[in-house]
């Protein structure tokens, strides 16, 4: 082969992230190089660090491509971040990454510019896990201890009147069986590897697909790196990023949720689907989410109106393609 | 094995060898770790250096400025706290009091008094010293034979590292991803087995030998009263916090916290009371030990963190993994020949250091032997799944390192309780610690056979 | 020489001795956040039956990360000073008396090296933050304050450990002989 290249990621190689997408998105690109092009993939930080400096290993060209989360460094990627948004994703993993494919030359290309960004994505969207309290209505979330997905979780978990608490994602199963948290937000496929539908009784969803907010995530490549290659060879990588992979990984990640459910169900969990009236109030709470937003952009410079406009907007647009359950 | 695993394995003997020169753990682990992975990129030019270096301008503070190790430095903190404030001496003359009437009952006194002492410090260099001190001078007014005085309290020193809370636990559960709290719980009951052990021994030889102890005279009724007096609160203090964690009340790092906030406490009340205790000099000089052992500890896990990257990019762990999931070798040999080798490497290395050397390579090893992630107990190689081999491993290799220590010719806790003991002989300590090292021996072959005994805590709480 | 020596135990030690204490004192903020916030969780055990909820700190985590980050870091100039780190002492026992002696100042000057290096390192690093505008999670608090102590506490160290190679320290006074920790 003409160039190996190097991947880093902070989950382990079972993941679905690692078998489902950037495996078979690395073999994609082998074969269409006709093997030119190699991937040596380091999952579990095995390249050292912590998953926080994912990014700034990329920029500096440590690994030539990570994939990490953006909410790792809050701050840094301040447009991107529209999509975690609760009043935003809509449930969909397909739909919201399409719509940010649609962004991504436009009003998010500026969170990028330090890299050669291949795919920004999300996951289908975070369910309540809750150990004791079966949360019917937003009166059952009151005080309640509930671990932030990220930053816009927090202010999610402020306007519900519960109480937000951080911490690293692999530690959320021992603080909720020792009740340091009663519940958090994380997405069934997570749920499932940190064997958090063994330890949570009860799953709470929203009418109308509305999610609790999702996570975003980035696959980019060194920027010096990219641009070193021969022209035919970042065309194949482009080619098979980008829009491609968003479908791919949307369909790998809508897919899994449903498998998650089934054995949570098995396990005699109440998975908890609240109706419209329900779920009103979670959704003033996410608007009072949007408007804090706001005006953090604002602070920023940042028009975020007109961000928030356009995202929802691209959302929509893709709508039609929500896979049918 | 391709040139890069080779790159790794030559490495991995040059750290041994740098190491062995006198080259300082932490600082041979970053060099083999910088000039491993320049060696890396002239095989394998893609694994270019120059980029690899820019992963300094952050590396260092993700690895001290982290949650779940805040536990250590906390926890030292206490342990020295808890020195300076005598209370090590109080737990000993209130265990001397309790048993000390029983014929070789001071040497019992000094061996259940390490395993108080130990469980908060978490040393069992630190305990072996501190505990020498406290106890050898009471042990040899009372003409106690200096090989079972010496030899309890060199054998003594190793329980503190498996009683919970211990630093080298939470590094290990950090290391392999497992719950620290559930490796607290599988350390309880094989440390409570391993004083009974201790203590039998004890007994069994002024038994066969009554020339080893006399019976103590009987302490006065206020010098009694006084050491139970001073004993309660430390056990309370102590108790509390191994119960808190054992039970999963406490979350490790409050439970180091509130452990210092309370020895903080009476330690100053002591001194505002009693004139001993902790005053501002006592708290400055726990500070100044504390920073000596968790930066010793800082730099160690920075130098782990350096060596990691080296050996992933190597391929060396996961060419040994393939190797180990190819069926070539055998599960039961494999464990044992780990478990020899830890005990050498405890000869000479300290277990902190072992641990995250040698930990990243082995049980990735032992997991593939084991028959992978998802295997069930019933498929299994060593009959449980993934998350138990991590307890039962963990376990057992902590209990081997700290035999390391006492194992002759060569073990560092006898080398301590020797510069504390002076006039006493090398070999009468070895001779005296003999005995210990066999029902130590027979509690690995305990835990082989009976993984149960470390696992049955967290399975039932 | 002389000078060194001088350097050494009249400046750097202070200054060693200085940041230790500082970073003890980080561990008692650390037990006071931790005993208000413990406090918190046991009121809101015993208020919950009566239908009362009191709230632990929020960003408990996030703090304690950011504080032990300098802390830890602060330690390492006095433990450079005490010669804290491990060292395996057992195979160079007959060796003669410089040859050991060469060895230490080879180490020292490594460590000096290494040290300083990762001081600048980190100092890049620090003003990268700063660039970024990397907040923290819960309280959305600039991380690269916290780093400040840290690049220094690296400076002083690599300083230790130079002058220590030029004029190591008579052994520990201790008459037990090893480090606190052994
Ligand atoms: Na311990
Ligand atoms: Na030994």
């Amino acid at each position: 082969q003409e160039v190996t290249l190097t991947v880093h990621h902070f989950l382990s190689a079972k993941a679905v992230n690692h078998a489902e997408m950037i495996e078979p998105w690395a073999e994609r690109i082998t074969e269409a190089s006709d093997g030119r092009i190699a991937f040596e993939i380091f999952p579990s930080m095995s390249m050292g660090g912590a998953p926080p400096e994912l990014f700034q290993q990329v920029r500096d060209g440590v690994a030539d491509i990570i994939w990490t989360v953006l909410g790792y460094t809050p701050g840094v990627f301040p447009h991107a971040e529209v999509f975690n948004l609760p009043s935003v994703h809509t449930g969909s993993a397909l739909v919201t990454n399409l719509a940010i494919q649609d962004l991504m030359d436009g009003p998010l290309a500026a969170d990028f510019e330090d890299v050669h960004p291949l795919l920004v994505h999300v996951h289908a969207g975070q369910a309540l896990h809750t150990t004791d309290v079966a949360v019917r209505s937003i009166a059952d979330v009151q005080g309640l201890k509930l671990r932030v997905p990220s930053r816009s979780g927090t202010w999610m978990i402020e306007a519900m009147g519960a109480e937000p608490v951080g911490m690293p994602v692999p530690e959320v199963p021992q603080a909720l069986s020792q009740g340091v948290l009663d519940g958090a937000f994380i997405p069934f496929e997570v749920a499932l590897p940190l064997r958090v539908i063994d330890i949570a009784k009860h799953h709470t969803e929203l009418a109308g697909g509305h999610r609790f907010g999702t996570t975003t995530f980035l696959l980019a490549m060194n920027k010096d790196r990219y641009e070193s290659l021969p022209e035919d060879l970042r065309a194949i990588i482009d080619a098979h990023s980008g829009e491609a992979l968003a479908r791919e990984a949307g369909r790998v990640w809508d897919a899994v949720e449903p498998r998650v459910i089934a054995m949570a169900e098995a396990r005699g969990n109440e998975v908890i689907y609240l109706d419209d009236a329900a779920s009103a109030p979670f959704l003033d709470a996410f608007a009072e989410t949007e408007a804090r937003w706001l005006e953090e952009m604002a602070a920023k410079g940042i028009d975020g109106e007109a961000l928030l406009a356009a995202a929802k907007a691209a959302v929509a647009r893709h709508d039609h393609e929500r896979p049918t359950p | 094995m391709d040139e890069r695993a080779l790159v790794g394995a030559a490495g991995f003997l040059l750290l041994f060898v740098l190491i062995a020169l006198r080259i300082p753990v932490a600082l041979a682990m970053v060099l083999v770790g910088i000039g491993g992975n320049y060696a890396l990129s002239i095989v394998a030019p893609f694994l270019r250096f120059e980029p690899y270096l820019a992963q300094f301008k952050t590396l260092t503070w993700s690895v001290v400025s982290n949650y779940a190790l805040s536990v250590v430095p906390l926890f030292i903190l206490m342990g020295y706290l808890a020195s300076h404030a005598n209370l090590s001496r109080d737990l000993f003359q209130g265990m001397n009091v309790l048993v000390g009437r029983l014929r070789g009952g001071v040497a019992m006194a000094a061996v259940m008094a390490c395993a108080g002492f130990g469980a908060v410090c978490g040393s069992s260099l630190a305990t072996a010293s501190t505990m020498g001190r406290v106890a050898l001078p009471e042990l040899r007014r009372l003409n106690y034979a200096d090989g079972l005085a010496t030899g309890a309290l060199a054998a003594g020193g190793t329980l503190g590292i498996l009683i919970p809370p211990s630093v080298a636990l939470v590094v290990y559960a950090i290391v392999v991803e497992a719950s620290v709290v559930e490796m607290f719980q599988a350390a309880i009951l094989p440390g409570v087995i391993a004083v009974a052990l201790f203590v039998a021994v004890i007994a069994l030889r002024v038994r066969l030998n009554p020339a080893l102890a006399q019976p103590a005279p009987p302490p006065d009724a206020a010098a009694r009263r006084r050491a139970l007096r001073r004993l309660v609160p430390v056990l309370a203090i102590f108790s509390g916090i191994i119960l808190g964690l054992g039970l999963g009340l406490f979350t490790p790092t409050p439970a180091a916290a509130v452990g210092v906030f309370a020895v903080l406490v009476y330690g100053v009340i002591l001194k505002v009371r009693t004139g001993e205790g902790l005053g501002v000099r006592e708290i400055g000089d726990a500070i100044r030990d504390t920073a000596v052992t968790a930066g010793m500890i800082g730099f160690i896990l920075f130098g782990a963190e350096v060596l990691k990257g080296f050996f992933a990019r190597s391929g060396l762990p996961a060419t040994l993994a393939d190797w180990a999931a190819s069926g070539a070798a055998e599960p039961w040999t494999v464990l044992v020949l780990v478990l020899v080798g830890l005990i050498v490497l405890g000869c000479f290395m300290d277990s902190l250091s072992m641990i995250l050397v040698v930990v990243p390579f082995l049980f990735p090893v032992l997991l593939e032997l084991n028959g992978g992630d998802w295997v069930t107990a019933a498929d299994a190689a060593y009959g449980m799944g993934a998350e138990d081999l991590k307890i039962w491993f963990g376990i057992l290799a902590l209990v081997v390192v700290e035999l390391g220590l006492i194992t002759p010719p060569v073990g560092l806790n006898v080398f301590i309780i020797r510069a504390v003991s002076p006039g006493v002989r090398m070999g009468t300590i070895f001779r005296g610690v003999l005995p210990f090292f066999g029902v130590e021996l027979g509690r690995v072959v305990l835990l082989v056979l009976l993984p149960g005994l470390a696992l049955w805590l967290p399975h039932s709480l | 020489m002389i000078r060194a020596a001088a350097l050494r135990d009249r400046v750097l030690a202070p200054l060693a001795a200085g940041l230790a204490v500082y970073g003890g004192l980080v561990l008692f903020v650390i037990t006071a956040i931790t005993m208000v916030n413990v406090a918190g969780f046991t009121l809101d055990a015993l208020a919950e039956p009566f239908g009362g909820r009191v709230s632990g700190l929020s960003g408990y985590e996030e703090v304690v990360a950011l504080l032990i980050g300098g802390a830890t870091l602060a330690f390492l100039p006095w433990c450079q000073l005490r010669r804290g780190h491990v060292v395996v002492d057992l195979f160079t026992r007959r060796l003669p008396a410089r040859a050991v002696d060469a060895i230490d100042r080879l180490a020292l000057a490594l460590t000096a090296v290494l040290a300083l290096g990762l001081a600048v390192s980190m100092a890049w690093g620090m003003a990268r933050m700063r660039a970024d505008g990397v907040v923290t999670g819960v309280l959305s608090w600039p991380e690269w304050p916290f780093w400040s102590p840290g690049v220094v506490a690296l400076a002083l160290w690599g300083s230790v450990a130079a002058v220590m190679a030029v004029a190591p320290p008579a052994p520990a006074d201790d008459p037990a002989g090893p480090p606190p920790h052994g």
